[in-house]
């Protein structure tokens, strides 16, 4: 090849990729390596552990479930059903209701009769006005509160929950979500065990409950989903949340917490400012701002996850549905990655400098960018005809198998630690999803990365979008 | 296991068959392991004397000899295991064993060691806080204290004795156990260590300070104060609130007045509250001394208008009918002098039909709804906020108006002319007339009621009328809810009825009730005039209007019409009206009066006992002749 402006740039090109992929295979295979050491650790240490000792002690601390609604009316009485039944002593259930513009507050009000109470609010509260704070007058539903206040957005509300919370630890959850009745047993276990670390923020696995038997807020039996699109993601999320969160666990270096299931000390949640309101992507800008805030305390900290099988939800189960939530997903990667800046491979922040603010900006927003980017470039290089198909379906089977295996050892892992679905056929199946997967499902997640980061760029205002839900109660 | 030593022999040989077998069997390094595992989970499962033997019985088998060697294990589980199947088969020899590893470098076997430490004999506690070097976590305190509150035979030692401890840890956890067994004997550590830089111990020692009412700390939790993190104070506050007095009020006025924090300013608030009631009172929502004069004046504007309004309706409606076709302006009109000027602007006729809504709305606010602030759910002149079923009053009120000339007269109020008109109206107004003071008849319509439920022929509107004047009485003594309150259960005749055996003991019953009951009765008439049995509808509804008739007939007009009847009327609503003819001594005549018998002069039977006879002027005049002429 002719040395020319083109050709080196075409070998930079050649270059990039080729470390990219490298770099991707070493850091695929170390976060194989740390997720194993910390799930078997997990399972040893636990194995000794009877949680429901713990359930009546007088040094059991106080939770409170935050739970924001926002049209929630098909499902909000049994989800809230759900929440109060869980096996703790200590706890109180949150129900936010931002402003719904459905039955959601009428329907609480009658299902747990629920009267205006006298609360104190502090008048500088950061949040939209709240209307008005519900409490039932049964005692049986004593556990349960309701704030209503005017629609400000996830984040708002969760923003007012902790603000209203009294309690040390305060969860911030999706309404719809399904608690496993020992969750909070873990929970506590997780933020009180440390003596040498504060323990700041805990998270958990989320599980899918698509085609799960449910009845009466309690996760009868686990099946598999029976829509494609919820079995693509269930090998995704078991990918993510076994191997990858796993991983950086291990190493104290979690940046993310699921907004679905995530608990935090509240002293720190208020000290931070909360989530914010300005991005879709508040459950991980907390976390950034959570490590921020401890790292220039210089107080020794963790956060702690849970690999537990403890929260179960729904995932869309309709292409559009889906594209909006990982439309949604980029954009909230780009605005924190943006808003953090400064952490770019900044060794003040110690490992969260330099290795998971760059793993996270270069293999989790950067990658599907480069992927879309790629796809043009082989068609170019077989424009231009200077491709080796060779080494390109060499190179290309490489990194599908590299693929396949990494899922299949996830798939392994789960059904070595928690053993979820003990059918083989739903093992085979979930193979089979890891083997079509890069072909069917992985393009979609491009094409969504892709639009968000250009929705997000192009400054387009685009909110949370809709997510029409099943409801968890009809599931079965 | 449980094999005894009384067995018969054929029992006793098995026994000694079965433990060669075993220990053969334990040979076998699986089977061992397999047996250690079902013996730990069986444990798990009984308690008391099985739950001995079963540790006796691992012991016995030596098979604490493995957990020993997994003691020595490099592995960190499997160390960790040994301690658990020791501490769980309470092998109190292990005791030696195990302690060594309290202060373990490897946290999981540290943490197993304490547990068993303090698991396996009564002193370890005092043991495992005399020699820790180590944190202890929130969780490891929280499990310590379960292992300590399940122990058998647990004697808590002086825990104070920890206080001074150089690991601060231990004097938190000894803290919460001081506290956990009320050990209030060490006031002085407890209230010094309030000074105690770590946030978590001085608010565990102020959570004992409150617990044993340690009055001597509130000048260190004062001195402290400033220095302490917003949880910590909120707890001082509530300390203070709990064990101060009027002397602590300047220092949580101070509080309240330069603390920034919402929390605490409200806890400092609270706390003021306490020590004396009412120092802060509600401010929030509430009318301002303006607000509320001109409130008042407003209702006397309001109900000078509507008398006014009455009598010009009153003259008007003699003359002119209100035409039809003006009520929907009518009604326009309203709803904007409603909205802007409720009070002042109140010249309209439809005004007044404002007004009467307005009271009710008063009376009996509209339900909050969740999605209203709390002044918006106050009570409102708005006609947009006024029931339906007020609307669909004031449009009867309309329509009566308007189909009626006189019908204005009607209206209770006590310039109305007396029930002269009520008489005039048909049937069905009568009955939309009843219908409508039901809903808004007060005191001032008591005359015009007795008037007419004297006049009135039809029993069921006279009994209509009579609920609606107890009601009036009822609320007028402030016993609102007695009309509500009576039920069918409040009959003597009920439990009768229940028990009544046949269809015949049920209609001699009903018509008892007729004869001897009172107004009590009426719910249960009326809950038997649904009945599902024909006959004793029937009867009910005939027992009820006897039961009515009897009650009132004594006030009828055909017996007499003068003021005296009237008052007794009123009267016997008050109370239920004795039977006349159950005492037969009223209808004897005085002895001194006897003779008018043997004359033809009797008593009038079933008239009233007071009037009872009348002698004429020709009597006197016949007498006197008699006289005369020397009979």
């Amino acid at each position: 090849m002719e040395v020319s402006i083109p050709n080196i740039w075409l070998e930079y090109i050649d270059v990039i990729f080729m470390t990219f992929s490298v770099m991707l295979f070493i850091m695929f295979t170390f976060m194989g390596y740390f997720s194993t050491r910390n799930s078997l650790h997990y399972k040893n240490k636990n194995s000794f552990v009877d949680l429901s000792k713990i359930m009546a002690s007088p040094l059991a601390p106080g939770i409170t479930i935050i739970a924001p609604a926002y049209n929630e009316g098909l499902n909000i009485v049994e989800n809230v059903r759900s929440l109060l039944s869980l096996k703790y002593v200590n706890y109180e259930v949150m129900v936010v209701n931002d402003g719904s513009k459905d039955e959601t507050m009428q329907k609480l009000i009658e299902a747990y009769d629920l009267e205006m109470v006298a609360y104190p609010i502090d008048p500088n509260i950061k949040s939209k006005p709240i209307r008005g704070i519900y409490k039932s007058r049964q005692l049986s539903y004593s556990k349960l509160v309701v704030v209503d206040k005017e629609n400000g957005g996830k984040s708002d509300a969760l923003n007012a929950g902790i603000q209203l919370s009294q309690n040390q630890f305060v969860g911030c959850i999706d309404v719809d979500c399904l608690l496993l009745p020992d969750s909070l047993l873990h929970v506590v276990k997780a933020l009180f065990q440390r003596s040498k670390k504060r323990v700041v923020a805990v998270g958990g696995v989320v599980r899918v409950a698509n085609s799960c038997r449910i009845s009466g807020g309690t996760l009868e039996e686990i099946r598999l989903p029976k829509n494609w699109l919820a079995r693509f993601q269930l090998l995704e999320y078991t990918r993510s949340f076994i191997l990858g969160r796993m991983a950086w666990g291990r190493i104290d270096s979690l940046l993310i917490i699921s907004g679905a299931f995530g608990f935090f000390d509240r002293e720190i949640a208020l000290a931070v400012g909360g989530y914010d309101t300005n991005t879709v992507g508040e459950d991980m800008e907390i976390i950034f701002k959570i490590r921020r805030y401890m790292h220039e305390r210089r107080e020794p900290y963790t956060i702690e996850y849970i690999p537990d099988p403890l929260c179960w939800t729904e995932v869309p189960e309709t292409v559009d549905i889906l594209l909006n939530q990982r439309d949604r997903w980029a954009r909230g990667n780009l605005e924190t990655l943006y808003k953090h800046k400064d952490m770019f491979f900044n060794s003040r922040f110690g490992r969260l400098g330099l290795i998971s603010y760059p793993y996270w900006f270069f293999y989790e927003w950067l990658a599907p960018l480069l992927e879309f980017f790629g796809f043009f470039t082989i068609i170019l290089f077989w424009y231009l005809g200077i491709i080796n198909w060779d080494f390109f379906f060499a190179l290309t089977a490489t990194v599908y198998m590299f693929s396949i295996m990494f899922s299949f050892y996830a798939i392994l892992w789960d059904v070595t630690t928690y053993n979820n679905y003990n059918k083989s056929k739903d093992i085979l199946t979930l193979m089979g999803c890891a083997i079509i997967e890069p072909f069917v499902f992985h393009p979609l997640v491009v094409c969504a990365a892709v639009r968000g980061n250009m929705t997000k760029l192009f400054r387009k205002k685009v909110g949370w979008g809709v997510q029409v839900r099943r409801g968890l109660a009809s599931a079965s | 296991m449980f094999h005894d030593e009384d067995n018969s022999v054929p029992e006793k040989k098995d026994y000694v068959k079965l433990k060669i077998e075993i220990r053969d069997a334990l040979k076998d390094a699986s089977f061992r392991k397999v047996l250690t595992q079902i013996l730990l989970d069986l444990q798990k499962d009984v308690a008391g004397d099985t739950r001995k033997k079963l540790n006796e019985l691992y012991r016995q088998l030596d098979l604490h000899h493995d957990a020993y060697k997994k003691l020595n294990d490099w592995r960190w589980y499997v160390v960790s295991q040994g301690i658990i199947e020791l501490t769980q088969m309470q092998v109190v020899d292990s005791f030696n064993f195990i302690t060594k590893f309290i202060n373990d470098r490897r946290g999981i076997i540290r943490k197993q060691a304490e547990i068993a430490t303090v698991s396996l004999k009564p002193e370890g506690i005092s043991y495992f806080l005399d020699t820790t070097k180590f944190s202890i976590s929130e969780w490891q305190q929280l499990k310590l204290m379960e292992v300590l509150r399940v122990m058998e035979h647990f004697r808590p030692p002086s825990f104070k004795t920890w206080l001074v401890s150089g690991n601060r840890d231990v004097v938190l956890f000894a803290l919460r156990l001081i506290r956990h067994y009320n050990q209030n004997d060490a006031a002085a550590s407890i209230i010094e260590l309030v000074k105690h830089k770590n946030e978590r111990i001085k608010l565990e020692a102020i959570l004992c300070i409150k617990e044993f009412c340690l009055i001597t700390a509130l000048d260190t939790l004062k001195a402290v104060f400033p220095k302490t993190g917003q949880a910590t104070k909120i707890e001082i506050l509530d300390t203070i609130a709990t064990l101060g007095n009027e002397e602590d009020l300047e220092f949580l006025k101070k509080v309240e007045q330069s603390s920034s924090s919402f929390l605490v300013k409200n806890k400092a608030q609270m706390a003021i509250n306490d020590i004396a009631p009412e120092t802060f009172i509600p401010s929030k929502g509430i009318l301002s001394q303006k607000e509320l004069e001109a409130s008042e004046l407003a209702q006397e504007q309001h109900e000078h208008f509507i008398t006014e309004e009455i009598g010009k309706i009153a003259a008007e409606s003699k003359t002119t009918a209100i035409a039809p076709e003006s009520v929907p302006e009518m009604n326009q009109e309203l709803e904007v002098l409603s909205v802007e000027e409720p009070i002042q602007e109140q010249e309209d006729i439809e005004v007044f039909q404002i007004d009467l809504d307005t009271i009710e709305v008063d009376e009996d606010p509209e339900p909050k709804t969740p999605f209203e602030n709390e002044e918006k759910n106050e009570p409102s002149f708005e006609i947009g906020v006024l029931d339906k079923a007020l609307d669909s009053s004031i449009n009867a009120q309309i329509g009566l108006l308007n189909n009626v000339e006189a019908d204005v007269d009607m209206l209770p109020h006590e310039d109305l002319p007396e029930a002269a008109h009520y008489f005039d109206l048909s049937p069905e107004e009568r009955l939309t007339f009843i219908a409508l003071l039901e809903e808004s008849a007060t005191e001032k319509e008591i005359g015009l009621l007795e008037e007419v439920m004297q006049k009135e022929e039809d029993s069921e509107i006279r009994y209509r009328l009579f609920n609606i004047l107890r009601a009036i009485q009822n609320k007028e003594s402030g016993s609102e809810n007695i009309e509500t309150e009576t039920t069918a259960i409040d009959s003597v005749f009920h439990s009768l009825f229940e028990y009544a055996s046949d269809l015949d003991s049920k209609l001699i019953l009903l018509r008892e009730i007729s004869e001897v009951g009172d107004e009590k009765e009426f719910p249960l008439l009326e809950l038997l005039e649904n009945d599902a049995n024909p006959m004793v509808r029937q009867q009910a509804k005939k027992s009820k209007e006897a039961l009515i008739e009897r009650l009132y007939e004594v006030n009828s007009p055909k017996v007499t019409t003068d003021n005296t009847a009237v008052e007794e009327v009123s009267e016997n609503f008050e109370e239920p009206i004795v039977d006349q003819e159950t005492d037969p001594s009223e209808n004897r005549l005085p002895l001194e009066l006897c003779f008018l018998e043997e004359i033809g002069i009797g008593v009038e039977r079933k008239s009233e006992p007071e009037i009872a006879f009348e002698l004429t002027e020709e009597f006197y005049e016949e007498q006197e002749k008699r006289i005369s002429l020397g009979e």
